[in-house]
């Protein structure tokens, strides 16, 4: 979905605004003109100009919004859409099943939404949760979340 | 002498040797897969780079990036598809000699070519940045204010499609950057209560996201295109057919490779860009343009010289002002600052065998390309049969722990997200990234330079063109910005 230059400048103008506003509520530096308000204000004006320039060069399409090919597909939604939600459902659960089953379940199910074979995509998940799991848990000593149910035994 | 020695004894540890081997089959495997850039290889590797001393991190990145530039031209000439956006200036010419018989004359000639452009590339950044280190020595917050200013203005004008577009882009970096308490003032800035983002956005997360997550995402909309199956390359004499070229060409190799060093040394501009340019020059001059897009190999040959000339070019302005030549080097600066390595002149003299021990790896990934790029090429039509539908969420698996393991906390891998669906919506709409990259890491340095300049001249703005290169850069940077408007008027006038 693409947004013409009027829709876009719409949103960057109310951005700005919103931005300028924001920056009203901070200080200076004490004793100074210029602070925590200066850079905020400055992106501020800077976005109300640029919305207002995006505004001016589409006025001639109107507020056209195009419907890119794949937007049409409900399939291609429905991808995108649960590859956001099983990133946020690893978020949510990673800290009490642990990185292993998490990130396991997690590769199976995005490899089943693009379409590979159950099985690939088991033998798949568990040869990268091991390689992950050892190379940056093991290796590289970052504290990947052990969880309580299935800690790998390293 | 002493100083290079030293130099020598860092990059000759076996260790970095090993990284830089591994770096380099890493960039060589994400370049040669369509969908995934030179930007994405580093994005992916700085994690891991993260838990290594300044040298091998830094070889293992320059390495990569070398190499996945130029992988990007296998596709492009075995599959019509090229495998970053930096190779598809010439992909046509290079799938079509391929297709007839020519794929030793087409895939030695990019190699090759890659080569001495990187090589040159390297051999002006040795040559360039200890002078340029020396004036800049002399800056004051005022000139710094100016050339990231300068920076973030040719961030605009450079990047292909709609500066008001790519202006959006650096709106949406530039405010990122203010978030956070990480500011003169020190006030907690839109951190709505949350004690993560006190410290800011965390800048690796952000590019995973932006770069490799979105990148997922466009696989996950797009799904698997109609797959078509690999030419069959002919590696026998793939140097030796390059003999010819050098002797017929030198001027193209020259001037791609000069071109190139220059076009990346832009702030914003480069490989891509570089590498487009390129080809248009080589066309424009020469003595057969008709045959250009139709199996030529002239335009490999310059352009492919080009876009690796930039990956080094891109290192000038990284290494001597702290201001990222392209997003690689955004990256990178990032790295170097985690690392206490603050890039700026003042790295050449108090490290200054940590900078020439980056010049022997930028000479050592170049002269690497040789034979592992030979390799990578005998294996391409292997490489390229992993299916997408597998890669992807195993990319996506390592963004994940990549973004983790910076903050060591789930803030990380929220961050990743935001920013993944942010590039994919930007990308939707024709928002070039890298702009928002480059206000994302140059927002704050133009705050700090800003209000401690400010504060010297006690508000006075005319301090801002009192020193003879602050005025010169400013100049310059509004030059930039006043070119463009006046063609713009001058345009409406003539319709």
């Amino acid at each position: 979905m693409k947004l013409g230059d009027t829709s876009l400048g719409i949103l960057v103008l109310i951005g700005g605004l919103a931005l300028f506003w924001a920056g009203l509520g901070f200080s200076p530096i004490p004793g100074q003109v210029y602070g925590a308000q200066t850079m905020p204000k400055a992106v501020g004006v800077l976005s109300i100009g640029l919305g207002l320039a995006l505004i001016l060069s589409g006025r001639a399409a109107g507020l056209a919004v195009t419907i890119s090919d794949w937007a049409r597909d409900p399939g291609a939604w429905a991808r995108l859409l649960s590859a956001i939600a099983l990133i946020v459902a690893y978020i949510l659960l990673a800290g009490t099943l642990g990185f292993a089953l998490t990130a396991f379940g997690l590769l199976v199910a995005l490899m089943l939404l693009t379409g590979t074979r159950v099985l690939t995509a088991v033998i798949v998940a568990i040869g990268t949760v091991t390689l992950v799991q050892y190379s940056f848990g093991q290796l590289l000593r970052v504290p990947l979340p052990r969880g309580d149910l299935l800690a790998l035994p390293f | 002498m002493n100083v290079l020695g030293q130099a020598l004894a860092l990059v000759a540890d076996p260790y970095v040797l090993l990284v830089m081997l591994a770096s380099g089959i890493f960039g060589l495997f994400v370049g040669s897969i369509p969908g995934l850039t030179a930007t994405m290889a580093t994005a992916l590797l700085v994690p891991i780079t993260f838990f290594m001393d300044p040298v091998p991190a830094i070889a293992a990145i320059v390495t990569a990036a070398a190499m996945s530039i130029f992988a990007g031209d296998i596709p492009g000439a075995l599959l019509r598809i090229p495998g970053t956006p930096a190779s598809a200036a010439y992909v046509e010419d290079a799938y079509r000699m391929t297709r007839d018989g020519r794929s030793r004359d087409a895939l030695g000639a990019v190699l090759v070519f890659s080569a001495i452009g990187g090589i040159f590339g390297t051999l002006i950044l040795i040559l360039a940045s200890p002078a340029l280190a020396e004036i800049a020595l002399k800056f004051s917050s005022f000139e710094y204010f100016w050339l990231v200013v300068l920076g973030l203005s040719c961030a605009i004008f450079v990047s292909p499609g709609s500066p008001l577009r790519a202006m959006v882009s650096l709106v949406i970096g530039l405010f990122a950057a203010t978030i956070g308490m990480d500011n003169p003032a020190a006030q907690a800035r839109f951190t709505f209560g949350n004690l993560d983002l006190l410290a800011g956005v965390s800048f690796i997360p952000a590019m995973i996201g932006l770069f490799a997550a979105a990148e997922v995402f466009r696989a996950m909309v797009h799904g698997r295109k109609g797959a078509t199956a690999p030419l069959q390359p002919d590696t026998k004499g793939l140097f030796s057919s390059q003999i010819a070229n050098m002797r017929r060409y030198p001027v193209q190799a020259l001037r791609g490779s000069g071109l190139g060093t220059l076009i990346g040394a832009l702030p914003g501009a480069g490989a891509d860009i570089a590498a487009w340019i390129s080809y248009a020059v080589s066309k424009r001059f020469s003595r057969t343009p008709e045959r250009f897009g139709h199996g030529h190999v002239e335009g490999l040959v310059e352009a492919g010289a080009s876009n690796n000339a930039a990956v080094s070019g891109a290192w000038i302005p990284a290494l001597v002002f702290g201001i990222p030549g392209d997003s690689i080097t955004a990256i990178v600066i990032g790295v170097l600052y985690v690392k206490g390595m603050n890039p700026g002149p003042t790295i050449f003299l108090h490290e200054p065998q940590l900078i020439y021990a980056l010049f022997i790896v930028f000479l050592l990934a170049n002269l690497l390309m040789l034979p592992l790029g030979w390799l990578a090429i005998r294996l391409a039509s292997r490489v390229l049969k992993v299916p997408q539908k597998v890669l992807m969420p195993i990319i996506l698996l390592f963004c994940i722990v990549g973004a983790f393991s910076i903050t060591n906390s789930a803030y990380g891998v929220v961050l990743m997200l935001v920013f993944g669906v942010l590039g994919f919506l930007m990308e939707e709409n024709d928002i070039p990234i890298a702009p928002a990259i480059l206000g994302l890491v140059l927002g704050p340095m133009l705050e700090k330079n800003f209000i401690t300049s400010m504060i010297k001249a006690d508000g006075n703005w005319l301090a801002f063109f009192e020193r003879p290169i602050a005025a010169g850069i400013g100049a310059l940077a509004i030059l930039v910005w006043l070119v463009p408007l006046v063609r713009l008027i001058l345009r409406r006038r003539a319709a």
